[in-house]
């Protein structure tokens, strides 16, 4: 490389020389080395069957009372329970469209039995 | 050299080499290595002045790109090239602190009156006068003047591999190469200057 002669130092012809600088062939192939176990290692790791999940707990809860179908039913009458057992009566006839029961109301059901116990005026 | 499906390697930038190292082609590490090994090289061998202590920076560097692939994201704002430089910073800094050859920061990074190099600059051969110029730098003055003047990176690129400002950045190459043309202002004989 040509020097110049002059008083002043040439810091880019330096740093140009600095730029030439190379890595040596052994180091290139230690990295190269280094690449190819990494990415056998990611390969290996890859290609390896997923382990079994093992099933919890509740999962073999579910399955004992017929599967999430079954709770889900289970669940959504017992809401339905909850929710007229919360609720006023008179509620639940506005909801029905229905009469119901009063506990006001007196309904005499009982059948009137006295005549077949009497004989004339006997008791 | 091409990819598993054909298409040339060399073309390709180094973002998508790395997405193809990850997905396990065989080519991608090769012009991977081709293009950022030198650069990583240098800008170990440079601030650490040493080019064995350059080599081992520069493959460990390089391992934890390697590593880095599976996480790589193609079309992510990190670029390779300055990912790198910045684990080469950081493992240089560490080793140069390590073993007590570090240049104190601090305000003295922006200060213009670098120590003479007269004493390191005995050997002979250019690049040992560069080494022991740069050698005179505080730390990030010199990872500063070595990636803008040696790698050529931009102020920006810089300023994110060394994580600081691109302004400090400015202010670090500047003063830098002051103070490097002043460490070897003296030492024209050995740069074989004015004979």
């Amino acid at each position: 490389m040509a020097r110049e002669t002059d008083t002043d130092v040439d810091l880019d012809a330096l740093f140009a020389e600095a730029r030439e600088d190379a890595p040596s062939d052994a180091l290139m192939a230690r990295v190269l080395a280094d690449a190819d176990a990494v990415q056998a290692e990611a390969v290996a790791v890859a290609a390896a069957p997923a382990p079994a999940r093992r099933r919890g707990w509740v999962a073999g809860l579910v399955e004992s009372f017929g599967g999430w179908g079954t709770i889900g039913g289970v669940t959504a009458a017992g809401v339905m329970g909850l929710s007229l057992g919360l609720y006023a009566p008179t509620t639940v006839a506005d909801i029905l469209g229905a009469e119901t029961l009063g506990l006001e109301t007196a309904y005499d059901i009982t059948p009137d039995m006295t005549g077949l116990w009497g004989e004339g005026d006997d008791v | 050299m091409t990819t598993q499906d054909g298409s040339d390697l060399e073309t390709l930038e180094d973002g998508a080499l790395m997405v193809l190292f990850a997905n396990g082609d065989p080519g991608a590490a090769r012009v991977l290595t081709k293009r950022l090994l030198p650069r990583a090289f240098r800008h170990a061998a440079r601030v650490l002045g040493d080019q064995a202590e350059g080599e081992d920076v520069a493959q460990e560097a390089m391992l934890r790109l390697w590593k880095a692939g599976a996480d790589w994201q193609a079309d992510g704002a990190a670029k390779p090239a300055t990912w790198l430089h910045k684990v080469v910073a950081n493992l240089a800094i560490d080793r140069l602190r390590k073993s007590g050859r570090s240049v104190e920061l601090g305000d003295d990074d922006f200060a213009d009156d670098a120590p003479t190099a007269d004493a390191q600059l005995q050997d002979a051969g250019r690049m040992s006068a560069l080494d022991a110029a740069l050698r005179t730098l505080p730390e990030r003055q010199r990872q500063a003047v070595v990636l803008r003047h040696i790698e050529g990176l931009s102020n920006p690129e810089i300023a994110e591999a060394l994580e600081i400002g691109v302004e400090a950045v400015e202010s670090l190459t500047a003063r830098g190469k002051r103070a490097l043309k002043a460490a070897l202002e003296g030492q024209k004989e050995a740069l074989g200057y004015g004979t």
